[in-house]
C-alpha cells in the first residue's frame, strides 16, 4: 500500500501549490510591511539611500503629528460616522430588497432585478454634477449625512442581489412552519430568518464598510469643509505637488486600515460561510 | 406589528428629512484659525456695520507644510481685517481642477480659490471669474508687481482683462546633488546641453545603483519636455509669426532623440512611470544626481539632505545660440469667483497675498520666487541661493522668456490625455521622439486655429 505523503508527492504539492501561493502572499504582503514600517521611521531615514527593513530610529512622531496636527483625530470620526450610518441602512435596506426578490413574486419582478444589475454598469463619477446640484438644493452639501445617502444608493443595488441568494438559501419551510404556529411574517422574519442570515449580513456588512470607508469621490466633492473630510480625502491631502511627508502618510495610511482589520479580525468566521453560501445559491 | 413597522418606516424617513438643511452630522472644531460658519452666501455684506464677512478660501496644492503657512497668513490678515474670516479648505493637488470643475457647474464656487498655471486658462476661460481691473487700479502696490507676471496674467482670458493675481513665481531649475558631482570629478553648472548629457553619463554608475539624471515618464511629463525642447534649441515661441507650430522643429527632434535616448542607460527604468513623489525619491535618496523641477522642492530637499551645501539649483544649460531660455509662465495665483457676495473683502486678501508682506511670508515659506518686486529687497532673498540662482539667470541680457501655451483653454488636456502616454510610449520604444513631436505640433495647431477664429 503506498504511502499518502510521498516524498515526490511532497516536492510536487510543494512547488505547484506552497511555492506559488508563498510568493503571492510576500507580494501582497510586503507592502503592508513596509507603510508600517515607514510609519515608525524619521523623515531622513525614510529619504535615505540605505535601505532599512527594520527602522534605525523608532519613532511615534509621525503617529503624532498625523493624529494631532495634521487632523486625522477629525478625518477618523468622520469617516466612523459615515461607515457606521451607511453600513446600517444598507444592511436594513438590503435585507428588505433581499427577502422581496427571494420570496415574493410580483410583476415586473424580473425587469426589477435587471435594473438593479444595470446600475452597476452606470460609473459613479458621472453623477457627480447631477448628485452635488441635488444635494444643494435640499441642502445636504458639507453633510457627512450626504454621503451616507450617496454611499447607501450605491450600495444597495449589490447588497440587495447579494443578500437574495442568501435569503434564498434557507429554506421558507422554516418560515412557514414559524407562521403556521402563529407567528406573522415579520415575526418569522425577525426571529427565524434573521439567526440563519447572520452569515450574510455579516458578509453584506463587511463589503458595504469597506465601501464606506475607503469612498474618496463623493466625499471629495461633496464636502467643501476641511473638519469634516473622512479619512480617504485627508490622506490625500497629504500628498501635495511638491512635498509629501512620507512618514505622516504611512501613519495617516495605518491609522485608515486598523479599524478595518480589527472589524475583519471578529468577523472572519462569519464572513468565508457567508460569501460562499450567497454564491452558491440564488 | 404592522402599525409598529409603519411607525418605523415614517420615522426614519422624518429623520431623514431632518438631516436636510443646514450643516447637521459630526460636529467637530478643527485646530485651525478658521471659523466653522454656515452658508457664506447667505452672510450679510456690509462692511463697517460690525457684521463679520466669512470668505471661503480653497487651496489648489494643499499640504501639512503649506497648511500651516496658510493658517499663519490667514491669522496676520484676520488680525488687520477683524470684519473679514477666512474659511480655509486645503485640496490635494491631482484632483483641485476635478474639484473646481464640478463646483463651477454645480454653481457652489468658493469665494477665492488658488489657481494653478497649467489649469488657469480652464478655469478663467469658463467666465467664473470676476474681473479685478477696477480694484487693481486702485491698489496702491500695483506699480511694485513684476510686469511679466502681471501680462501672463492677463493672457488667460482672451478679453485680457485680470481675472487671476499672481501670489507667485517659478523657475525650473536642474537640482543637483554637489557631493556626487565632486565623486565624479565634476564642477558647476553645465553650460550646454553637450555637457549635460556628459554629465549624465559620468554620472551613472549602475554597479552602485546610480544614476545621472530621472526622467519625468509619468503625470505632468509634457511641461519639462517643452522647457527643455525650446531651452536647447533657442525659439521663443511656441508658435511662429505665421502661426505654425514650433514644436516639431528639426532642432527639437534633434533634442527629444538624444534626451530618451537616456532612458534606462543613464535614468532608473522605473522613470517611465516616474511622478513627482517618484523623480523626487530617485534625487533625495541619492540614487540619481540630477533633477529637473521647479524651486518649489526646495524644504523638501532642504528635509532629505539636512545640509544645504549637498545639493544646489542650477540654471538649465543654455541655448545652441548662446542665449538662456526661461519659462515665464509658471505662476500660481488667486481667483475670485462670481459667487462671491462680498468682492471687496476678498480682493483685500488677494492683495495681501500679493502685497509685500503677504507675498513675502509666503515665497520665503515654500522657497518660490515673489511677484511682488519691493520683497526682492528684503534680506531673506540673499540667503536662498536658488532664487539667487533665478534673480541672476533671468536678468541675464541673454535671457529670453518664453510662454507655454497655457492660455488656450485646450493646452492642459491635450498634455495629460494625449502626450503623457505618447512620451511613455516613446520611452518604451513603441513611438520615435520625430512621431511624438508631430503628433503634439498637431494637436497644439488645431487648438491654436480654433482659439484664433473664435476670439
Amino acid at each position: 500500500m503506498k504511502r499518502r505523503w510521498s516524498a515526490k508527492r511532497v516536492g510536487t504539492t510543494t512547488v505547484f501549490t506552497i511555492l506559488p501561493l508563498a510568493l503571492f502572499l510576500f507580494f501582497i504582503l510586503f507592502p503592508i510591511y513596509w507603510t508600517i514600517v515607514t510609519s515608525f521611521k524619521p523623515e531622513s531615514e525614510i529619504t535615505s539611500k540605505v535601505t532599512s527593513y527594520l527602522p534605525r530610529t523608532f519613532t511615534l512622531a509621525n503617529y503624532n503629528q498625523a493624529w494631532n496636527n495634521v487632523g486625522f483625530s477629525m478625518f477618523f470620526k468622520n469617516s466612523l460616522y459615515i461607515a457606521a450610518g451607511g453600513v446600517l441602512l444598507i444592511v436594513l435596506v438590503s435585507i428588505m430588497v433581499g427577502y422581496a426578490l427571494s420570496r415574493f413574486r410580483f410583476k415586473g419582478k424580473t425587469a426589477f432585478m435587471l435594473v438593479l444589475l444595470c446600475t452597476q454598469f452606470i460609473p459613479s463619477a458621472m453623477l457627480i454634477t447631477p448628485m452635488f446640484i441635488i444635494f444643494k438644493n435640499i441642502g445636504l452639501l458639507n453633510n457627512l449625512f450626504a454621503l451616507v445617502l450617496v454611499n447607501t444608493t450605491f450600495q444597495i443595488p449589490f447588497n440587495a442581489i447579494l443578500m437574495r441568494g442568501f435569503i434564498s438559501g434557507i429554506d421558507y419551510t422554516i418560515e412557514e412552519a414559524a407562521q403556521i404556529d402563529g407567528c406573522s411574517r415579520t415575526g418569522a422574519i425577525i426571529k427565524v430568518v434573521f439567526p440563519l442570515l447572520k452569515p450574510g449580513i455579516v458578509a453584506t456588512g463587511a463589503f458595504a464598510f469597506i465601501h464606506c470607508w475607503n469612498e474618496f469621490l463623493f466625499s471629495f466633492m461633496f464636502i467643501s469643509k476641511q473638519p469634516k473630510f473622512p479619512l480617504s480625502v485627508g490622506l490625500k491631502y497629504m500628498m501635495g505637488e511638491y512635498a509629501i511627508n512620507y512618514g505622516q502618510l504611512a501613519a495617516g495610511a495605518v491609522i485608515a486600515v486598523v479599524p478595518v482589520l480589527i472589524l475583519f479580525s471578529y468577523i472572519q468566521k462569519y464572513l468565508v460561510g457567508g460569501i460562499s453560501a450567497g454564491a452558491v445559491k440564488g | 406589528m404592522k402599525k409598529m413597522m409603519a411607525t418605523a418606516m415614517a420615522a426614519s424617513m422624518v429623520l431623514g428629512l431632518a438631516g436636510c438643511g443646514g450643516s447637521t452630522g459630526t460636529e467637530t472644531t478643527a485646530a485651525t484659525a478658521t471659523t466653522t460658519a454656515g452658508n457664506t452666501q447667505t452672510e450679510a455684506a456690509a462692511q463697517g456695520t460690525g457684521e463679520v464677512i466669512t470668505l471661503t478660501f480653497w487651496d489648489e496644492n494643499a499640504g501639512d507644510s503649506r497648511t500651516e503657512y496658510y493658517r499663519t497668513l490667514i491669522e496676520n490678515f484676520e488680525a488687520q481685517n477683524p470684519n473679514i474670516k477666512i474659511e480655509y479648505l486645503g485640496l490635494p493637488s491631482a484632483d483641485a481642477l476635478s474639484k473646481y470643475q464640478t463646483a463651477i457647474q454645480a454653481g457652489e464656487t468658493p469665494d477665492i480659490g488658488g489657481i494653478n498655471n497649467s489649469w488657469a486658462a480652464t478655469i478663467v476661460g469658463q467666465d467664473v471669474c470676476i474681473p479685478l481691473d477696477e480694484y487693481y487700479a486702485k491698489w496702491d502696490e500695483k506699480d511694485d508687481m513684476n510686469k511679466g507676471a502681471m501680462e501672463v496674467a492677463r493672457n488667460y482670458h482672451s478679453d485680457g482683462k485680470l481675472y487671476f493675481m499672481p501670489t507667485s513665481s517659478n523657475f525650473i531649475c536642474l537640482w543637483v546633488n554637489t557631493d556626487m558631482l565632486k565623486e565624479a570629478g565634476l564642477e558647476g553648472r553645465p553650460k550646454t546641453w553637450e555637457e549635460f548629457f556628459t554629465y549624465c553619463e559620468t554620472l551613472t554608475d549602475k554597479d552602485k545603483d546610480q544614476y545621472g539624471y530621472t526622467i519625468r515618464g509619468g503625470a505632468a511629463s509634457p511641461a519639462i519636455v517643452v522647457d527643455f525642447l525650446y531651452s536647447y534649441s533657442g525659439l521663443s515661441n511656441m508658435f511662429d509669426e505665421n502661426g505654425v507650430c514650433t514644436i516639431n522643429d528639426p532642432a527639437h527632434i534633434e533634442f527629444a532623440n538624444k534626451y530618451f535616448d537616456m532612458y534606462g542607460k543613464y535614468t532608473p527604468e522605473s522613470d517611465i512611470t516616474a511622478g513627482w513623489k517618484e523623480i523626487a525619491a530617485n534625487f533625495d535618496s541619492g540614487v540619481c544626481a540630477m533633477l529637473t523641477h521647479n524651486l518649489g522642492s526646495y524644504t523638501n530637499h532642504v528635509d532629505a539632505f539636512s545640509d544645504t551645501s549637498k545639493f544646489a539649483a542650477y540654471a538649465l544649460p543654455y541655448s545652441q545660440q548662446g542665449t538662456y531660455i526661461n519659462n515665464g509662465g509658471t505662476l500660481t495665483g488667486l481667483g475670485v469667483f462670481k459667487t462671491c457676495k462680498n468682492p471687496e473683502a476678498a480682493w483685500k486678501f488677494v492683495s495681501f497675498m500679493s502685497g509685500a508682506e503677504g507675498n513675502s511670508f509666503w515665497n520665503q515659506s515654500i522657497g518660490q520666487m515673489p511677484v511682488n518686486n519691493a520683497v526682492l529687497e528684503y534680506d531673506w532673498i540673499n540667503e536662498m541661493p536658488h532664487i539667487q540662482t533665478a534673480l541672476e539667470t533671468t536678468n541675464q541680457d541673454n535671457c529670453i522668456t518664453y510662454l507655454q501655451m497655457s492660455y488656450l483653454p485646450g493646452y492642459g488636456s491635450i498634455n495629460s490625455t494625449y502626450i503623457e502616454p505618447a512620451i511613455q510610449s516613446v520611452m518604451s520604444g513603441e513611438m520615435t521622439a520625430e512621431e511624438l513631436l508631430n503628433e503634439w505640433a498637431g494637436y497644439l495647431q488645431e487648438e491654436y486655429d480654433n482659439y484664433h477664429t473664435s476670439n
